[in-house]
């Protein structure tokens, strides 16, 4: 995954297939960013994501320091929106 | 819109039997009616034939003096008192079945119109209570428990979903704690290998040893047992080093079966979620749909009562026309009367043959007929003035 981190400001490019065999990669990914900065995440590529995918986003909202932390979620394909609709993530991150 | 099919039979069924029912009583109160006006004009006219005779018959009394012509009109005047004797009777009998044939109308109508007035008040009922048990099984059964039953649906898929997605979510922490531990399983790996090679080191160190000692000869020979139990001591490390190693990679293993365990619990396909919440939305949307036409179906029975009930009360302020026939009817009632009493006095003055009495006689009828004029002129201004059904309020029975 592509990370670009500007003024603590770090994008993260989403594979286009998010799914568990994701999870070390990501992982690895988000742990080299500083907790504090504000988190990107682009979805643009992304045309899948499984449980696992959304057991991921809500590990990274735990690093990033829970409900305060700085997470956006943006250019999401229909069918990934409609999927974080019926988990009722737009509860819990920014979505666009 | 569909309608009950038998509320339609119902309102034809009774309409065809209110209206024979208000017909036949009508038309027998119109014969009545119409009997009872031939007989009242030919009473009159006999009356009144009756009493222009009998002042023809005074006024000549009254100037004669000639005894024959006298006689001669005296025995017309039998004759003809013999004849209205007997059209008298006759006329009394009439009279009389009039009477008692009105009556019978009256009761007649009165049964009837009373029979129909419970007829309509219990159609008017039933329509009530069938319209009341409609609405109260549809709030019932299909506004609460349906939007219930919904509610359910949706909460449950939500919980469903917070599940699988929540199991993921620890599933993807335990896969990061056990490539956690794999992780640091291969440290230990990578120090068992500095491990084994400091035991080669101190195997070769030990094989020195020995060679020095053999020869330093018999000096030697202590240290040379020395250094044999150094080598001991290096192969048993080896020895070690190799168990715990194979052991390390049987913990591998074992780690990889967990994780393919995890990866399976944890890689939910969500678009099955996804599906079923459609379906529950748009079975939502059916299930709403259906309660919606319920409602309009209700709304146009609702609809059907009210012009039920209107019609039925509309039926029921018709059926007051037995009121007016009952009026009608006593008076021609009271007519009869009169007439039997006109009659009577007719019958009377001209059955009257002493002619000393004569003038009596005659001041007795007129005093007789002056005091029915008003019983018959009143019976005549009070008939009734209402000719229409639909003139005036009437409260129900």
């Amino acid at each position: 995954m592509e990370t670009q981190t500007k003024d603590n400001v770090s994008t993260i490019k989403i594979n286009e297939n998010f799914n568990f065999s994701c999870q070390a990669e990501f992982r690895q990914t988000y742990e080299k960013i500083p907790k504090s900065n504000r988190f990107i995440l682009d979805f643009s590529k992304t045309s899948y994501i499984d449980s696992a995918a959304l057991g991921m986003l809500l590990l990274l909202k735990e690093y990033a320091g829970g409900d305060g932390s700085k997470i956006e979620i943006i250019k999401c394909k229909p069918e990934v929106q409609n999927i974080f609709q019926i988990s009722n993530f737009g509860q819990l991150f920014k979505i666009s | 819109m569909k309608m009950h099919p038998w509320v339609s039979t119902m309102s034809k069924t009774n309409l065809l039997l209110i209206v024979t029912f208000i017909s036949v009583p009508v038309v027998v109160a119109y014969s009545a009616a119409q009997l009872t006006g031939v007989i009242l004009v030919g009473i009159t006219f006999f009356a009144a034939w009756g009493l222009v005779k009998l002042s023809a018959g005074n006024g000549r009394r009254t100037t004669g003096d000639d005894t024959f012509a006298q006689q001669s009109i005296l025995t017309v005047g039998k004759a003809q008192t013999d004849a209205n004797a007997r059209a008298h009777d006759d006329l009394l009998n009439q009279l009389k079945l009039v009477q008692d044939e009105s009556s019978q109308v009256r009761g007649l109508i009165y049964e009837t119109v009373n029979k129909l007035t419970a007829c309509f008040q219990e159609l008017n009922a039933s329509t009530r209570s069938q319209q009341n048990m409609l609405q109260a099984s549809f709030h019932e059964h299909h506004e609460q428990s349906i939007s219930e039953f919904v509610d359910n649906t949706a909460k449950l898929l939500d919980y469903f979903v917070d599940l699988i997605v929540n199991t993921s979510k620890d599933s993807v922490y335990l896969m990061h704690c056990l490539d956690d531990m794999s992780n640091r399983i291969n440290a230990v790996l990578s120090l068992l290998d500095d491990v084994k090679n400091v035991a080669s080191d101190i195997n070769l160190l030990s094989l020195n040893a020995s060679i020095e000692a053999a020869r330093a000869g018999d000096a030697g020979r202590g240290f040379s047992v020395v250094a044999q139990e150094v080598r001991n001591l290096s192969a048993k490390s080896d020895g070690i080093n190799n168990d715990i190693n194979s052991i390390s990679k049987e913990v591998i293993d074992t780690l990889e079966g967990v994780r393919a365990v995890v990866n399976r619990i944890a890689s939910a396909d969500m678009n099955v979620a996804l599906s079923s919440k459609q379906k529950v939305a748009s079975a939502t949307e059916l299930m709403q749909q259906k309660i919606d036409s319920t409602a309009r179906v209700i709304e146009e029975t609702n609809k059907i009562s009210e012009n039920i009930e209107q019609s039925t009360e509309t039926a029921i302020m018709a059926l007051q026309f037995e009121d007016m026939c009952r009026q009608l009817l006593e008076h021609v009632e009271k007519r009869v009367e009169a007439s039997l009493e006109l009659l009577e006095v007719a019958n009377q003055s001209v059955t009257e043959s002493d002619s000393e009495r004569l003038q009596e006689h005659l001041a007795d009828i007129e005093k007789r007929l002056s005091q029915l004029k008003p019983k018959i002129q009143s019976v005549q201004h009070k008939s009734v003035t209402q000719t229409s059904l639909s003139a005036g309020d009437v409260e129900l029975f």
